[in-house]
């Protein structure tokens, strides 16, 4: 049946469509961030897809802050945010992804904490704004609003669920005896953990990293809430990319979205051969 | 080199009992297989021998020294699993060498060992292969190899065959018998396949729902079957069972089989004398199907039987009959002709039946 011709133009029609709305954002921001002001604004009426005249104005503006095209100064350049994001993102991943893959060992291993996988949920049940109002609250009381560990450590503990589910799935799926074997050898259960089961899941622990570093790396709520102006991450400083006069500066928004690209993206395929072998564990002939 | 003891071992997993008061001796460097289908507590037994799970009750010793709070490292116990357990991030070398790496041994020492081993196994062309690579027969050889290389005074497998292609068990069981002769270890092999126990095993233990059915050397095991799940569980095809009612006819006995027929034995002969000791009329009469005769239909002292399918198993023809409308089996030799649908009679000879008390299943009289 999926011989015939008919079933492939549909298959390949399907893809390219679904290629079409996933890529022309991308590309529409690709473009745009080249784009000097005149041609990034409605207010000439002329749209084109590639720019007229390719510029670098608009990176220049958002590290500078200033640039020939704007006449408005920007009070704060773009290398703040960006450290601030790195920083935040790669702390909080780090704290996520250990705890999360500690918590799940244990979990999945030694039959402890019965309705913990299921309380580390709990996070996710309300409305995030719901949970972060009070947060707030916690976190300026104890001083740590505007400060990169109070804002590594909230990433760290609302995507601890998500570490700790998927890494979770993982070990469960490595058999039990591979370290039962591993035992009966005399191995120490501390180096059974380092050496035996976490290389069998490095390529899950690699999908896992990635898919936190993702989630923290494009908080906008978080950052919106417990920072002030010392530690405003990309997200929140790209909403600030406007004036009274100008309007929202679509330019400079796109130029600095193509540099937040730029992380997650390395990263990606920095992994890739790990992301695209997926789980397979081999061997394991049931 | 050392005997194991299990005396009394108990394992519970809350209120289902997984192995009851399992008493067995195990001598030193003799290789004894724990046989019985599934779920009848044989993998338990061998992980609390190994120390991968915990004892509810009763004792394990090696020689005499009690193992049961030993922590499972410190066993001096090799243990092969059905799975292989292969470490797959790791190379076939690193696979074999793990034992040792992990005993500190010294990296020279190592390499000469591993290397012995890698000959042994027929492996040393693969030494620097991801496991990850490796084919199914040859996960297994490594899973030995990475078990023997430290000469573990008692050597655990957990049905190491069961995933192999027919010929290369057939294979593995030869060299798997060599490698007992050349280290001299004591073997606990598991398995649900009777024929792999008995070629290979000095002693079968055969369990069944966590209890012990009977423990003894194949021959015992095959020829004097203790129960009817002994009987039943050892052979292929499995012996044939049919209740019958003893009668006594003056000196004879008669076995009445209802519309199959009558049996009558001699009043002193040794199935008579045991007949006598059955603790109620109602008994099970067993006969393996190679010792059953068949003749002519209308004969005395014989069954009646009608063909209803002929098996032909290579080197047998397996004949499937009726017999009270149960299924009764006898193998023939593999020209045997006989067509589907013929009346004929059955022979059981006087000195190759089993009788078993049809209230316990217990075997009646059997020495």
């Amino acid at each position: 049946m999926t011989g015939r011709p008919i079933f492939f133009v549909i298959r390949y029609g399907l893809i390219l469509l679904a290629l079409v709305i996933v890529l022309i954002p991308i590309l529409w921001m690709g473009t745009m961030a080249f784009k000097p002001f005149p041609e990034w604004t409605t207010a000439t009426g002329d749209l084109t897809w590639l720019p007229k005249e390719p510029t670098w104005g608009n990176f220049e503006y958002i590290f500078t802050g200033q640039t020939e095209d704007l006449l408005v100064t920007l009070d704060r350049t773009a290398e703040r945010p960006i450290l601030a994001s790195l920083v935040t993102a790669v702390l909080g991943t780090a704290i996520a992804v250990i705890v999360g893959t500690l918590g799940a060992y244990a979990v999945s291993r030694f039959k402890v904490g019965n309705n913990l996988p299921l309380s580390v949920l709990q996070l996710r049940l309300f409305p995030p704004l719901a949970v972060m109002i009070p947060v707030m609250i916690m976190w300026a009381s104890l001083g740590m609003v505007d400060t990169w560990w109070g804002l590594a450590l909230i990433y760290g503990i609302v995507t601890l669920p998500f570490a700790f589910w998927l890494m979770k799935t993982f070990f469960d799926e490595v058999p039990i005896e591979i370290e039962e074997a591993a035992l009966v050898e005399g191995c120490s259960r501390i180096r059974i953990f380092l050496k035996v089961t976490l290389p069998m899941v490095k390529a899950a622990l690699a999908s896992t990293c990635l898919f936190v570093f993702i989630l923290n790396w494009s908080d906008y709520l978080i950052a919106l809430l417990l920072t002030r102006k010392d530690w405003v991450t990309i997200p929140v400083y790209m909403n600030s990319l406007a004036s009274a006069m100008g309007g929202q500066m679509y330019g400079c928004k796109a130029a600095l979205g193509l540099i937040a690209a730029i992380p997650p993206v390395v990263f990606g395929i920095a992994i890739q051969k790990y992301l695209v072998r997926g789980l397979t564990f081999g061997a394991l002939k049931q | 080199m050392a005997s194991i003891r299990l005396s009394n071992l108990t394992k519970r997993f809350g209120p289902f009992t997984a192995v009851a008061a399992l008493d067995l001796l195990i001598p030193d460097k003799e290789f004894v297989a724990l046989l019985g289908p599934s779920g009848c507590g044989k993998t338990t037994t061998m992980n609390m021998i190994a120390g991968i799970e915990s004892v509810t009750d009763g004792q394990i010793l090696f020689d005499d020294r009690d193992v049961k709070n030993l922590p499972s490292g410190k066993r001096d116990v090799g243990f092969v699993f059905q799975n292989y357990a292969i470490f797959t991030h790791m190379t076939v070398y690193e696979n074999i060498a793990f034992g040792l790496r992990v005993r500190n041994v010294a990296r020279s020492e190592i390499d000469r060992r591993v290397r012995t081993m890698a000959a042994l196994m027929r492996l040393e062309d693969r030494l620097e292969w991801p496991s990850g690579k490796l084919s199914v027969n040859e996960l297994q050889k490594v899973a030995i190899g990475r078990s023997a290389i430290t000469e573990p005074a008692i050597f655990l497998l957990d049905e190491p065959l069961s995933n192999l292609d027919a010929a290369f068990r057939a294979f593995m069981r030869t060299e798997l018998k060599h490698l007992q002769h050349q280290f001299q270890q004591t073997m606990v092999y598991v398995t649900h396949d009777q024929i792999e126990a008995m070629s290979l095993a000095d002693r079968i233990a055969v369990m069944n729902l966590g209890v012990l059915q009977q423990y003894g050397t194949p021959a015992e095991i095959y020829n004097r079957p203790r129960n009817i799940f002994v009987a039943n569980f050892m052979g292929s095809p499995s012996m044939n069972l049919l209740p019958c009612r003893l009668v006594s006819e003056g000196s004879a006995l008669r076995f009445s089989f209802g519309e199959a027929g009558l049996l009558d034995v001699a009043g002193d002969s040794a199935l008579a004398r045991r007949a006598r000791s059955a603790p109620s009329a109602d008994v099970i009469f067993g006969v393996r199907p190679e010792d059953v005769e068949i003749t002519q239909a209308g004969g005395a002292n014989a069954l009646k039987g009608v063909v209803f399918f002929v098996e032909p198993v290579g080197a047998r023809t397996v004949v499937h009959l009726k017999v009270n409308g149960k299924v009764f089996k006898v193998t023939k030799e593999k020209r045997f002709k006989i067509a589907i649908g013929t009346a004929v009679g059955l022979i059981p000879p006087v000195g190759k039946c089993h009788l078993f008390d049809a209230a316990s299943g217990d075997a009646i009289g059997a020495g």
